[in-house]
């Protein structure tokens, strides 16, 4: 009886010793299968004009780097082993100095920026160690002041390239977010790593979960500008705003669908004493009610095909994650445990949604993602205050999402393992950040 | 055989490649992403539960051949852009480099696929000289990949919009599952795919099954819902009321009895 015992405990240990390890999802390569790069920084180029290009060459290896590293694919070599420095050229690059050491680089980046007629001018390259083949070859010129914009499209280029199209970069996106005024709430965007933070609305009123379309051209968002909650689209170019032509008295949570053309929101309509999931042109045409029931039903996420949609309904007591076509059939509740789930965002490529939840008992509001095939459920950030609103990056391996973890509401950023937690804002009162598209 | 043959034949087309597009790599390098992944699945399923699924071979060889014919596509192309070649010396001989670059990406992928495959084909061949086991069938033939398992690569492909891949992979499920709990979902999932493909006459039929084989299943308000809409998309408006009508008759208290309820509203048959 007793080794029957041993051997259950055996076994049990054996199943949670294996388990976690199946049930972990990892967004960094392992040791022996990373990209090692040896990023040799920008050299001032022949004829530059302006003194200040030491400021700009700063800026370029600093943002390049930090790029790289951020997009997970890559380690990038201490400089203190490199062999050959100050590198501006392809004709002063001399393989067999890289090949002799007995380090496991793949690629070398190097280059030179100049000022040149208020013009800064950069060019990059990168090269393949082993076979000595040009892999990047690249020439930007652009007014000084838009340096970081060169350091990340380089950085995207080459995470394109290096990773044959496995993820374009997202060094170049932008992400949106509502942040606390004196009167209410107004709509920023900033680029993906915190930087270049600009007010995109000045109305005095409460602006909120603003969400981008597919090219990232338009944001639409819920606004009291009518004194209820409404649908309004906001013109990221000129900065116009338009309503949505849908009566009712409270419209919120809009989201545009993959191809651009259409909308589902969350609204209470005429005739209708709660919310539910509308969708409609982006004209408000050919609109239809896909969750007609009692309940509350909000924060509506299009799956990637466009056909499905996730939201968040209470039909069954406390909010919980369902999925239905966008035509309202065979609705089905993802997961079945108690608790408070809200803002669901479904990755890119259509395996997970992220969402927030404070499963029942406990105190705190968590990033969790869930498979929506096997429905496994994976916990991201733990023991950190409140952790609300996720939203993924266009290449589907980061998240953003909102924290009170230093006190006020900021903006943070994580590996989609929940690993490499990098806070964003330090305003306080941030919320709902919303990733755009591919900048392209 | 076939699959060896394959290969040559892309590491052929691969010296070519150099001439290729663009638009012609984006086609292989997801091409290869899928092939990867679905070899990744062949080995997992071969791995864990000692047998392999008809339906991924399938798939393997659909993919390989779809990135034989974008392959074809190139060396056809590279004809036309010869012709082209005195312009901007400096941008092709960096496009070539970018272009070489990612062959040999290609060729590193291939051959990783390659030797996934060999590894699979040995332990088939492993697993065919030891005796069947308790997961093997009487006459030793592996037995398929685990219900649960099956039916989420499938219903993983209808969420990414594979619908080809999807309907395949219900199809596998209820040949061999047809009387489990997933069975009607399989079924109404395979009539979705169809519906998503626009093939609605197809999916008619797919949607039908489940009424008539899994009257008493959870989705077949869900099918009788679709079938009419699929209908609406034939224009057949008389057969797309009859069912908005049946569902609300047959399933008053479901979902899509108030789905149905609108469309009948919005073709005028009942008022508001």
């Amino acid at each position: 009886m007793r080794r029957l015992l041993l051997l259950f405990v055996l076994i049990l240990s054996f199943v949670i010793a294996i388990f976690p390890q199946q049930e972990t999802f990892v967004i960094k390569p392992k040791p022996d299968q990373e990209t090692v790069l040896a990023l040799t920084g920008f050299q001032m180029g022949d004829g530059n004009q302006d003194s200040m290009i030491d400021v700009y060459l700063e800026t370029l290896n600093g943002v390049l780097k930090s790029d790289l590293e951020n997009s997970g694919f890559f380690r990038l070599l201490s400089p203190s082993f490199f062999p050959q420095k100050g590198i501006k050229v392809p004709q002063q690059l001399d393989f067999t100095e890289w090949r002799d050491l007995n380090l496991k680089i793949d690629y070398i980046i190097f280059g030179n920026s100049k000022i040149i007629n208020n013009n800064l001018i950069v060019e990059c390259w990168v090269f393949d160690i082993k076979t000595g083949d040009k892999v990047l070859g690249k020439r930007y010129k652009t007014m000084p002041r838009y340096v970081r914009k060169v350091a990340h499209r380089i950085s995207d280029a080459i995470v394109s390239i290096l990773t044959a199209n496995q993820s374009f970069g997202v060094a170049s996106t932008q992400i949106v977010f509502e942040r606390k005024s004196e009167v209410g709430k107004e709509l920023y965007v900033m680029d993906y790593d915190g930087e270049n933070v600009h007010k995109l609305t000045s109305n005095s009123n409460i602006n909120l979960t603003p969400e981008w379309s597919p090219d990232n051209s338009e944001i639409c968002f819920t606004s009291y500008i009518d004194k209820f909650p409404g649908i309004f689209f906001l013109n990221v170019l000129d900065g116009t705003i338009d309503k949505l032509n849908v009566m009712g008295d409270f419209l919120t949570t809009p989201t545009f669908s993959p191809d651009g053309k259409r909308i589902a929101f969350s609204g209470r309509l005429k005739g209708s004493d709660n919310p539910d999931i509308y969708i409609c042109d982006l004209d408000g045409k050919n609109l239809v009610n896909i969750t007609q029931n009692s309940g509350i039903d909000i924060s509506p996420t299009f799956s990637p095909s466009g056909n499905q949609i996730c939201f968040v309904s209470d039909r069954g007591g406390s909010p919980s994650l369902f999925i239905t076509d966008i035509y309202g059939a065979a609705p089905e509740k993802i997961i079945d445990e108690g608790g408070y789930m809200s803002s669901p965002d479904w990755s890119p490529d259509g395996r997970f949604i992220a969402f927030s939840w404070r499963p029942r008992g406990e105190n705190h509001f968590d990033i969790y993602i869930v498979e929506v095939a096997t429905k496994r459920v994976f916990q991201l950030t733990k023991g950190q205050g409140d952790n609300e609103n996720p939203s993924w990056s266009p290449d589907g391996r980061l998240i953003v999402f909102e924290s009170n973890r230093d006190g006020s509401f900021d903006i943070f950023r994580m590996f989609a393992d929940g690993t490499n937690v990098v806070k964003l804002t330090s305003f306080g009162g941030c919320h709902n950040p919303s990733w755009s598209n591919y900048n392209k | 055989m076939k699959k060896i043959f394959l290969f040559g034949l892309i590491f052929i087309f691969a010296s070519y490649l150099f001439a290729g597009n663009k638009e012609h790599f984006v086609k292989i390098e997801s091409s290869l992403m899928t092939l990867q992944n679905q070899v990744q699945m062949l080995q997992n399923s071969v791995v864990k539960s000692g047998t392999t699924s008809e339906t991924l071979l399938k798939q393997i060889i659909d993919t390989l051949s779809k990135i034989t014919i974008t392959l074809n596509e190139v060396v056809s192309s590279k004809e036309d852009q010869s012709k082209n070649i005195n312009e901007n010396f400096d941008e092709i001989a960096g496009d070539i480099a970018d272009l070489n670059h990612k062959i040999s990406n290609i060729n590193a992928r291939l051959s990783k696929v390659e030797h996934g495959l060999a590894e699979i084909k040995g332990l088939i061949l492993s697993m065919k000289m030891h005796k069947p086991t308790e997961g093997t069938g009487v006459d030793g033939k592996p037995l398929p990949l685990s219900p649960d398992k099956l039916y989420a690569m499938a219903y993983n492909d209808y969420l990414q919009g594979n619908y080809e891949l999807a309907i395949q992979g219900f199809l596998d499920y209820l040949s061999k599952y047809g009387d489990t709990e997933y069975a009607d979902n399989a079924q109404y999932y395979i009539g979705d795919s169809l519906f998503n493909q626009k093939r609605y006459n197809d999916a008619i039929e797919a949607f039908n099954k489940v009424v008539t084989n899994y009257p008493n299943g959870d989705k077949a308000p869900a099918a009788i819902l679709k079938s009419g809409l699929a209908y609406m998309e034939l224009s057949d408006t008389k057969s797309a009321i009859e069912m908005f009508k049946k569902v609300v008759k047959k399933y008053p208290k479901s979902a899509e009895a108030k789905i149905a309820l609108q469309q009948l509203e919005i073709l005028g048959v009942v008022k508001k």
